[in-house]
């Protein structure tokens, strides 16, 4: 199958690791893929401001990416959710669908609710199956244990149909168990929604979370905006939580990457700002 | 925060269903029991002293301009906890946003970081342009010194741009 790849905001203009690890290995896995293009941001940052305005962008996400016919994979958590809102509000709105569909006419753009979209790890679960990733392991994270951290979006809420359980979502924590890791699995908020309007609180949420994790090899994300609260501003959340010591951040697929072979530069560890050497050298690579 | 109103009129209510529905998303204040579930798990609750329950009580009580007038309804991370906890369908992570939206709309001022990913979207169709990164090794990194293509935003920018005006400023 050929896949049609979105990344979002976040991780194309910021996040670089993640979009660099999440193409790298899917060409080691064999997934075929290209970049959409003509997309845009699915708008759910910007809800606060006008909730028309995010329903807008979403469609248009969507009208645009249902014009390739292929299936389409997000690694965004907030992208994911979004378009299974907006696309369950939609199906049931015709007077919202219609208002839509006259904006997005004005580009020769039509959304019809046909679009098939994946998150990566849903992808990877799903689509590309556990024996697969299995048997493409080359170096086991046996004796490692890391904390999961699947991100609020990607199980709640539940009522607009979310890819794993709203209670113990077990999707990530498989996908670690996979090469050879232990996993404990952690529910909380990374705090990026409130660290637009309070740095602060923002931040000690991250930090927190960070402190939570003090005890295993490191923390597993698989959204941008975990990414940039507890990886970028690792330093800034740690000082304000009052938090000394080295907690590895890293996405599911840089981890994975290393496990199936690939070299730390291939996974892009060199822009994660948390202490991911701590985890090079227990690997000895 | 508990108000001293006991019944809203009956033009009060309409008018308070009318702005609650400027959207259709199900949100259902009048179904709380105020059993307090949402806000036993609120992220935020000890942080901010957010307590959604009061909030979602102070909604059906017709306080909502006091809502708008205080800082509350932007003391919500949107982590949808209370939203699965609520045994009554309330969706109290929707009446924030609600909160927000109208307030925007009555002329309410709009918080710098929104303002900023707002006008970026406008310009490039992101919520940010492509930044530069400094890499562990002290190197500065870019989409293309990273060999990832150049971004894919919208190709008709100016009719982008005008249905974004148009969607944004709804029911304003």
């Amino acid at each position: 199958m050929e896949y049609i790849l979105y990344p979002g905001c976040l991780s194309s203009t910021d996040q670089y690791q993640y979009e660099l690890s999440v193409v790298n290995v899917l060409k080691s896995l064999n997934v075929d893929f290209s970049y959409a293009e003509n997309v845009n941001c699915c708008g759910l940052p910007l809800r606060s401001i006008n909730s028309y305005g995010w329903v807008y962008l979403s469609a248009r996400l969507m009208s645009v990416m249902e014009s390739y016919g292929k299936p389409c994979i997000l690694l965004c958590n907030w992208c994911h959710a979004s378009l299974s809102y907006v696309k369950k509000l939609l199906n049931n709105n015709e007077a919202l669908m219609s208002w839509v569909n006259d904006l997005l006419a004005r580009e020769g753009l039509r959304y019809k609710g046909d679009l098939k979209f994946k998150h990566i790890i849903q992808l990877l679960c799903e689509d590309i199956g556990f024996e697969m990733l299995r048997s493409s392991v080359k170096r086991e994270f046996k004796g490692f244990k890391f904390s999961v951290h699947p991100g609020c979006l990607y199980f709640r809420p539940n009522d607009i149909g979310r890819p794993d359980d709203s209670h113990e979502p077990r999707m990530l924590m498989d996908l670690v168990k996979v090469l050879g890791a232990d996993a404990e699995l952690c529910l909380d908020c990374c705090g990026w929604a409130i660290y637009n309007t309070n740095t602060s609180t923002g931040l000690t949420l991250a930090g927190n979370r960070i402190k939570l994790a003090s005890k295993t090899d490191g923390i597993v994300i698989s959204c941008p905006h975990g990414g940039i609260m507890m990886d970028k501003n690792y330093e800034e959340a740690c000082k304000v939580s009052g938090f000394k010591g080295d907690v590895p951040v890293l996405y599911y697929t840089q981890l994975l990457g290393l496990a199936i072979g690939l070299s730390p530069r291939e996974v892009a560890l060199n822009l994660n700002k948390s202490p991911v050497n701590v985890l090079t050298c227990k690997l000895g690579i | 925060m508990w108000a001293d109103v006991t019944v809203l009129s009956e033009k009060a209510s309409v008018e308070l269903v009318r702005r609650l529905n400027y959207f259709p998303s199900n949100v259902n204040v009048f179904a709380c029991l105020q059993c307090g579930k949402c806000t036993s798990g609120c992220t935020v609750m000890v942080l901010m002293e957010n307590f959604p329950h009061k909030v979602v009580d102070m909604v059906r009580l017709g306080l909502v301009p006091e809502l708008l007038k205080s800082d509350v309804i932007w003391a919500c991370t949107q982590c949808q906890k209370c939203r699965d906890a609520c045994p009554q369908k309330v969706n109290p992570s929707e009446v924030f946003i609600v909160l927000r939206n109208i307030s925007i709309i009555g002329g309410g001022s709009v918080p710098d970081t929104y303002t900023s990913m707002l006008s970026k979207v406008l310009e490039y169709g992101f919520i940010q342009d492509a930044i530069e990164i400094v890499g562990s090794d002290g190197l500065t990194y870019d989409r293309l010194k990273l060999g990832l293509s150049q971004l894919n935003g919208p190709k008709d920018m100016d009719t982008f741009q005008a249905n974004c005006m148009d969607a944004f400023q709804r029911g304003a």
